[in-house]
C-alpha cells in the first residue's frame, strides 16, 4: 500500500490515489478514481537513481510514485528486468571500462584509421585532381609569393640538366622544375601535386656556398634532392597529406563543432605541407633506387643535409609552430637517422 | 504584481482567497538527477556512439533527453520524453549526407558548391521546424503533450537568420564600405525576436497555447551590452599582447620576431575565447530571461530571473574543468548549467495551480513522426538545450 499521482491521459489534472498492490493487479482510488488494472496492463519506466517512478497503463494513463520504497515492490510485482544497456551505465566499472576503450577507439582513429581513409580517399581520385590541386597552388604561390629567377641562364640551364639527369623515363605525371625567387629569400625546395618542382635561388645559393661553378658532388647532392622530391610526387605524398589533414580538419569539426576551418584551407596548406616521417623515408628511399639507376651517388646528398644542418645549428629540431619560417630544412628535416640511412645506402651501391 | 515566493513546490493553497485578485501560486522545477550518474550514461553512450561509427549516439541522445526529464520535476510531477531514436537518427544521417556533399561540391567546381549551399539554406527552415516538433511533442508532462504550432510563419522565419549568414558577404561584394552590412547587423536583434516570437507563441502544452508579448525593442539592450564586451574584449587582448611584445622585445632584441609574428593569432583567440566565455552567456541568458519571462499559457505565466553574472560565472569555471579534465567534466558541467537555469525559472499561476491544469485537456493534434529530428541545427528553446 503506497500514495501517487494518477494521471487519466486525457486532462492535466493530478489525483493523488492510494495504491494496493496485492491479489495480482493494481488497484488506484481516491477522489474521483476508483480503477484496477492488471500486471499485463502496466509497464514500469525505467527507474532512475532519485527521479519519481512512474507505471504507463496500457490505456494512455500513468501513476507516478514519490515513494521511494515503491520502487522495489513494483519492480518485483510487474516483473521488471533492467535492460543490458542500464545495467551497464548502473556500474562504475562498466564506466571506466567504456572510457578506456573510448580513449582506445580515439588513439587508433587518429593513428591508423585517419591515414589509411586518407590514402584509400586519394586512391579512389584521378589524376587529374592532382594536377588541379597543383595548378590553384601554384597560381596562388605565383600571385603572391614567387618572383621569376635571378640565376643566369646558365645556371639555369645547369640546373635542368641535373633535373633531366635524374628524372624517370617514365613518370606518373610530367615532371618540370621551376626556378624561383621569394621576398622572404629562405631556401627551400617544393613538390607540387602537379608534376612541379619548386625550387629558389637561396636553396642554390646555399649549396653553392663559397664556389662559383658546381662541383661533381654538389651536382649529385642537388640530383638527390631533386629525386627525393620526385619520389614525393610519384607517392602523391602532397595529396595524401592534404587529404589527411582535411579529415582531421572535419574530425575536430565534427567534434568542436567549427566549420569555419574546414573550409578556406587548402591554398595554404600545399606551402605549410607537413609530410610525415613516412613520407619523407618513403621519398628518401624512392631518392636512393632512382639515383643508383641513374648511377649517381647518394651520399653528396647526406653530405649536403649534415653541411646545411651546421648552416643553421637547430633549425631542423625546431617545433613547427615556433617558427613561421618556410625553410628547406624545416619541411626536410636534416636528422641525423636520415644521412646516415643515405650514406649506408651509398655504401651499399659502391658509391 | 508578479509576486515569487521563495518557497518550494507545492504552494500553500490559501482558502481565503475572496478577493477580487487572486493570489499567486508560485512552482519552482526541481531536479532530482545527479552530475555522477549521468556520468555512467554519459560515457557509456560516448563509448558505443564512437564504437558504432555514430548510429548510437541517436539511442543515447533519446537516453539524455529521458535522464534530464524524468529528473525534472514540477509542482509534483515529473516531465518524461519518449522520442523513438531511429527518427533521430534518420534525421542525423541526412545532415551527415548534406555535411558531407556540402564539405567536397567545392572541390567539383565553384558552381555545385553554391548550388548546394544554397538547396542547404532552403532545407534549413524546415529541419529546424521538424527538430522543434519532434522535441516536443515527445515530450510529456501529467500524461499530456507538448506541441509546435507554428506553420505559416516557419519558413519565412527561420529563412531570415539563415539568410543573414549569406547577405553580409552579398552586400561586401556591392558595397566595400561595409555601411550596408553594418545596417543588417543592426537588424540582427530584430530578426532574433521574431524567431524567438515565432517558437514561443507557437508552443502548446495539452491544448494550452502559448502566447508571447515582449515588446521588440527590449531585445537591443542585450545586444548592446554583448556587442560592448566583445569590442572591450578584443581591446583587453591587444592591450596585453602589446605587453608582451615590448617585455620580450626590450630584453631579447630582434630574435623575438617569432613571437611577434605570433601577436595577431594571439589576439584572435585569446578575444575569441573572451566573447566566448563572458558575451555569449550573457547574452544567452538576457535572451531567455526576455523570451520566457515573456511567454505563457492559460492562466499559467513563467518568470525567468537567470543572474547574467552568475551563470557566467558559472560557464567559466565549466569549460576551465571541462578543459582541464579533457573533456570528462562535461556530464558534471551540463547537469549543473541544467539546474541552475530550472533553479532560476518559476511557473506561477493566478488561483490554485491544480484549477489551472484540471482545466488544460488532451490535444487533438496526432502525433506523427518527424523527419529531420535531431538536426544541428536544433532550435530548443533555451531550458531544453544541453
Amino acid at each position: 500500500m503506497t500514495t501517487a499521482s494518477y494521471f487519466d491521459g486525457s486532462s492535466a489534472r493530478m489525483h493523488p490515489v492510494d495504491v494496493d498492490l496485492t491479489d495480482g493487479a493494481i488497484a488506484l482510488a481516491g477522489g474521483a478514481v476508483a480503477k484496477t488494472y492488471s500486471y499485463a496492463q502496466a509497464r514500469l519506466a525505467e527507474p532512475f537513481a532519485n527521479a519519481d517512478c512512474v507505471v504507463e497503463f496500457a490505456d494512455g494513463a500513468r501513476c507516478e510514485f514519490s515513494d521511494p520504497q515503491a520502487r522495489e515492490t513494483l519492480a518485483a510485482r510487474l516483473g521488471y528486468r533492467k535492460s543490458r544497456l542500464a545495467r551497464l551505465e548502473q556500474r562504475w566499472p562498466a564506466a571506466l571500462l567504456s572510457l578506456a576503450l573510448l580513449a582506445g577507439c580515439a588513439f587508433s582513429a587518429v593513428t591508423w584509421g585517419l591515414p589509411y581513409v586518407a590514402d584509400r580517399v586519394v586512391a579512389s581520385m584521378p589524376a587529374s585532381a592532382d594536377q588541379r590541386a597543383g595548378d590553384q597552388a601554384l597560381k596562388a604561390l605565383h600571385a603572391q609569393v614567387f618572383e621569376p629567377s635571378r640565376l643566369s641562364r646558365e645556371r639555369q640551364a645547369e640546373l635542368q640538366g641535373i633535373f633531366n639527369s635524374v628524372k624517370p623515363g617514365k613518370a606518373r605525371m610530367p615532371l618540370t622544375l621551376l626556378l624561383v625567387t621569394t621576398d622572404a629569400e629562405t631556401p627551400n625546395v617544393l613538390s607540387m601535386p602537379n608534376g612541379t618542382i619548386v625550387m629558389t635561388d637561396e636553396m642554390v645559393h646555399d649549396i653553392l656556398a663559397r664556389d662559383t661553378e658546381l662541383s661533381d658532388s654538389k651536382r649529385a647532392a642537388l640530383a638527390g634532392i631533386f629525386a627525393h622530391e620526385i619520389g614525393h610526387i610519384e607517392g602523391r605524398h602532397a595529396m595524401r597529406a592534404i587529404a589527411h589533414s582535411s579529415l582531421q580538419a572535419l574530425g575536430a569539426a565534427m567534434l568542436f563543432g567549427d566549420f569555419s576551418g574546414v573550409v578556406h584551407r587548402s591554398p595554404a596548406l600545399v606551402l605549410n605541407m607537413d609530410y610525415s616521417r613516412q613520407m619523407e623515408t618513403a621519398a628518401d628511399g624512392y631518392a636512393i633506387a632512382r639515383m643508383d639507376q641513374a648511377a649517381l651517388p647518394v651520399r653528396p646528398l647526406a653530405d649536403l643535409l649534415d653541411s646545411l644542418d651546421k648552416l643553421a645549428p637547430g633549425e631542423s629540431e625546431l617545433p613547427r609552430w615556433m617558427n613561421d619560417n618556410q625553410s628547406y630544412l624545416r619541411s626536410h628535416p636534416a636528422s641525423a637517422a636520415r644521412s646516415a640511412r643515405l650514406r649506408n645506402a651509398g655504401t651499399k651501391y659502391g658509391n | 504584481m508578479r509576486d515569487v515566493k521563495p518557497i518550494a513546490p507545492p504552494a500553500p493553497a490559501p482558502g481565503a482567497a475572496n478577493d477580487s485578485a487572486p493570489v499567486l501560486e508560485t512552482h519552482r522545477f526541481q531536479f532530482t538527477g545527479s552530475g555522477k550518474e549521468y556520468f555512467r550514461i554519459w560515457i557509456v553512450g560516448l563509448f558505443l556512439s564512437v564504437a558504432t561509427l555514430g548510429v548510437y549516439s541517436a539511442w543515447a541522445k533519446v537516453r539524455r533527453l529521458q535522464y534530464f526529464d524524468r529528473n525534472t520535476k514540477l509542482a509534483g510531477a515529473v516531465f518524461d520524453f519518449d522520442g523513438k531514436p531511429v527518427a533521430i537518427l534518420r534525421g542525423r544521417a541526412l545532415a551527415a549526407a548534406l555535411l558531407g556533399v556540402y564539405y567536397f561540391a567545392f572541390g567539383v567546381s565553384l558552381a555545385a558548391g553554391i548550388a548546394v549551399v544554397a538547396g542547404v539554406l532552403l532545407a534549413l527552415p524546415s529541419m529546424m521546424r521538424a527538430s522543434l516538433r519532434f522535441r516536443l511533442r515527445n515530450t510529456r508532462y501529467r500524461g499530456l503533450r507538448f506541441s509546435f504550432g507554428g506553420t505559416r510563419g516557419s519558413f519565412a522565419t527561420y529563412l531570415t537568420p539563415v539568410l543573414m549568414f549569406l547577405l553580409p558577404a552579398l552586400l561586401l561584394a556591392g558595397d566595400p564600405s561595409g555601411r550596408a552590412v553594418a545596417m543588417v547587423f543592426l537588424m540582427w536583434p530584430l530578426i532574433h525576436v521574431g524567431t524567438k516570437r515565432h517558437q514561443h507563441q507557437n508552443l502548446a502544452f495539452g491544448s494550452s497555447a502559448s502566447t508571447f508579448n515582449v515588446p521588440r525593442r527590449r531585445f537591443y539592450d542585450p545586444y548592446f551590452k554583448a556587442i560592448s564586451m566583445g569590442i572591450l574584449a578584443i581591446m583587453a587582448a591587444g592591450l596585453v599582447a602589446l605587453a608582451v611584445t615590448l617585455i620580450v622585445h626590450l630584453p631579447f632584441g630582434t630574435s623575438a620576431g617569432a613571437f611577434a609574428s605570433l601577436t595577431p593569432a594571439f589576439v584572435g583567440l585569446a578575444s575569441a575565447y573572451l566573447i566566448y566565455l563572458l558575451a555569449g552567456p550573457y547574452l544567452q541568458v538576457r535572451i531567455a530571461n526576455l523570451a520566457w519571462s515573456a511567454t505563457a499559457f492559460e492562466g499559467v505565466t513563467i518568470s525567468s530571473r537567470l543572474k547574467a553574472r552568475g551563470f557566467v560565472k558559472l560557464q567559466v569555471t565549466n569549460s576551465l574543468l571541462t578543459l582541464l579534465s579533457l573533456g570528462l567534466y562535461r556530464p558534471f558541467a551540463v547537469v549543473r548549467a541544467y539546474r541552475y537555469r530550472l533553479d532560476n525559472i518559476t511557473v506561477s499561476t493566478a488561483g490554485r495551480f491544480e484549477a489551472a491544469m484540471a482545466a488544460i485537456a488532451h490535444s487533438q493534434v496526432i502525433v506523427g513522426a518527424d523527419g529531420a529530428a535531431g538536426s544541428p541545427a536544433s532550435a530548443l528553446p533555451a531550458k531544453e538545450s544541453k
